[in-house]
């Protein structure tokens, strides 16, 4: 099964890449036999480099110039279960007017991702009357856009950073369902959508605690849904086998229902034959697949287990 | 007279993300994206501009740009941090229509933040908007010029790149500075894997301490493309079923009349279908499995999440299903 692509943007300074620094070092070393990795080694050395920085010189990363492809491997006891391309995007480019060209190329993004997340800083949610940030309606006329042109839905996790410094989270929750992203969250609009406060630690920009929560949930929910894509179609293509297999039988059958059918058939039939077979070893291999992938599932599934996660879909909460 | 040049800067300011403050009056869309490309390269691993800030040089057929990439901290006391309290950074830089030597010297290069501080608490929708300048700031030239003169292979080719040590910074400004053809140079790169993604064709960076430059090969790994080759590898190894309708006539009629032989099993699949299989006999998970050919209980589960997917793309049905075989809360 392919690699899936996951786009994550949000407004600039709203902690995307603190959340992409936390989110590996939290993952590199693993969480109950998940880890991820990055596929090119040298991206593993940047990473940890900065999350050094963070973690023991308190240096927050500096502000990105350029959007960046991140390639991981998600796997359960080092064995791969998943690769994703994270497509890291510039804080900036979602208001920016001087490239023209930057919305087709983030609209574009959209469409070969499987699950877009969205970084909303819990700042913006602290006050009674929240503060829409620019980029938040610029994501809803992009998924606007995206809907209209594609006619699909694509998983959305908007991941709350900084939500320590949101006190009252299931406000905040409210916040972004009500005021920012209602349209995510409309019954019948056919949404799957997941709201994930994470937080890198506590304290001020000076003084702080490192302690991330939550920060491997977003990609998770993002991989559990890209699995249950595969087993789908993998279904799919074992019941379009079985019938075809069935379909050959009967000609098989058919060819052969007389001894004089049968001699004078006998090539046709041995063709039939060769075919059932090929379609039955076909079968017996995306039968071990599908297991294979249905046993990556439920370890998955462990992880987004429970009450506590707020995920939607078509505009209803539901739990695992 | 006083050479005169026009200015150059790329930078973010309190509210508003990085783009350019200033250009040149005659430089078109085509020129900011070319001039960008290089100045993007100047700011990758841009925590280590405060020990090493980066001096580059580029030039075209039209257009010929000195620039320093650094810390705010080193042009200006004031307005270098934005509202997160994120410590900036910045290329600034100077344009001639030809060949000129401007010393490597941060002095020189900060008059221009004065655009940055123009600029700082914009955020209106003009805050996007970059000032055009034409060729009118004079610098002077009555500096003292290093001696330090050496000759050096100009690399011109966009598929390696030429790295020398950082000692040899001034003696590779000078060469370059006066070198007609287009060419691009950067000192102090953090690393060889910077110079590699980058798109400077000469380099000087902190990590390679040889007397001789040294050539990298700047082939792209694409680590998706490998993945992705080595699974059309697969898919190649694995025997395609025998298309019907490319069997000829003529083995058609000896088939019919002399039978055909039975299909060989593939033994790839074989093994990997056995060992499948073997994995599926003793599961490692706390005794539960969900394979295909389970008890009733496993199957129901399949039903169960396959419908859920069924479901979560029908839209506008009066009682959706939670995906996931999950279950509604609210």
């Amino acid at each position: 099964m392919s690699d899936i692509g996951i786009t994550m943007l949000g407004s600039s300074g709203s902690g995307k890449t603190c959340y992409m620094l936390a989110m590996y070092a939290v993952m590199s070393t693993g969480i109950r036999g998940f880890t991820f990795t990055t596929q090119d080694p040298d991206d593993d050395l940047d990473l940890a480099d900065d999350w050094e920085r963070l973690e023991v010189n308190g240096t927050w990363p500096d502000p990105t110039t350029q959007s960046k492809d991140w390639l991981f491997d998600c796997s359960y006891g080092f064995k791969k279960i998943k690769g994703f391309k994270w497509h890291d995007y510039r804080g900036g480019a979602l208001t920016d007017r001087s490239k023209p060209d930057d919305r087709k190329v983030l609209l574009q993004k959209f469409k070969n991702s499987s699950c877009i997340i969205l970084c909303i800083s819990g700042e913006v949610l602290v006050d009674g009357r929240p503060r829409v940030p620019k980029e938040v309606r610029q994501f809803n006329t992009l998924m606007t856009q995206f809907r209209k042109e594609t006619g699909k839905t694509v998983p959305v996790v908007i991941v709350v950073t900084k939500s320590d410094l949101c006190k009252d989270i299931k406000k905040g929750v409210e916040v972004i369902k009500e005021n920012m992203l209602s349209t995510l969250f409309t019954q019948g609009s056919g949404w799957l959508t997941m709201i994930c406060p994470v937080s890198l630690g506590t304290g001020s920009q000076d003084n702080f605690e490192v302690y991330p929560e939550n920060v491997h949930l977003p990609v998770t929910f993002a991989i559990f849904h890209a699995l249950q894509k595969d087993i789908n179609d993998t279904l799919s293509a074992i019941k379009a086998n079985k019938r075809q297999v069935m379909n050959k039988q009967f000609e098989v059958n058919q060819l052969g229902n007389s001894l004089f059918k049968a001699w004078w058939n006998k090539g046709d039939i041995a063709d039939e034959q060769y075919a059932i077979e090929s379609l039955q070893q076909s079968t017996g291999l995306k039968e071990a697949d599908c297991r294979t992938l249905q046993r990556n599932l439920e370890l998955l599934k462990n992880e987004l287990l429970g009450d506590n996660l707020y995920m939607y879909h078509d505009g209803r909460r539901f739990a695992l | 007279m006083l050479p005169q040049f026009a200015p150059l800067v790329f930078s973010r300011t309190i509210d508003v993300d990085f783009r350019f403050l200033a250009i040149p009056e005659d430089f078109s869309y085509a020129d900011m994206e070319w001039a960008q490309k290089y100045i993007l390269s100047t700011l990758l691993s841009s925590y280590e501009l405060e020990q090493n800030p980066r001096w580059s040089l580029f030039s075209n057929s039209k257009y010929h740009i000195r620039g320093l990439s650094c810390r705010a901290s080193h042009l200006s006391e004031r307005n270098t941090k934005d509202k997160f309290g994120r410590g900036l950074y910045l290329f600034v830089g100077y344009v001639a229509k030809n060949t000129m030597y401007i010393p490597m010297q941060p002095h020189v290069f900060q008059p221009l933040y004065q655009f940055v501080h123009d600029k700082w608490k914009d955020d209106t929708k003009d805050a996007r908007k970059f000032i055009k300048k034409g060729y009118e700031i004079p610098i002077d030239n009555n500096f003292q010029k290093s001696n330090e003169q050496f000759k050096f292979e100009a690399n011109i080719e966009n598929n390696r790149v030429l790295v020398h040590s950082t000692r040899k910074n001034q003696a590779l400004w000078n060469f370059f500075s006066q070198f007609p053809h287009p060419s691009s140079l950067c000192l102090n790169i953090l690393s060889q894997k910077d110079a590699k993604e980058g798109i400077f064709f000469n380099v000087s960076t902190v990590d390679y301490r040889g007397e001789n430059p040294l050539e990298i090969s700047r082939v792209p790994v694409n680590y998706q493309e490998k993945s992705e080759k080595t699974q059309t590898k697969k898919a190649q190894t694995e025997k395609p079923m025998k298309p019907q309708s490319e069997v000829p006539i003529i083995k058609k009629v000896i088939n019919r009349f002399f039978g055909s032989k039975p299909p060989k099993k593939v033994p790839q699949a074989e093994n990997r279908k056995n060992q499948s299989e073997n994995e599926h006999k003793s599961p490692r998970w706390g005794g539960k499995d969900a394979g295909l050919e389970q008890p009733k209980k496993e199957t129901k589960k399949e039903t169960q999440v396959e419908a859920g997917i069924k479901k979560e793309q029908v839209i506008d049905k009066d009682e959706p299903t939670p995906p996931f075989g999950g279950r509604y809360i609210d």
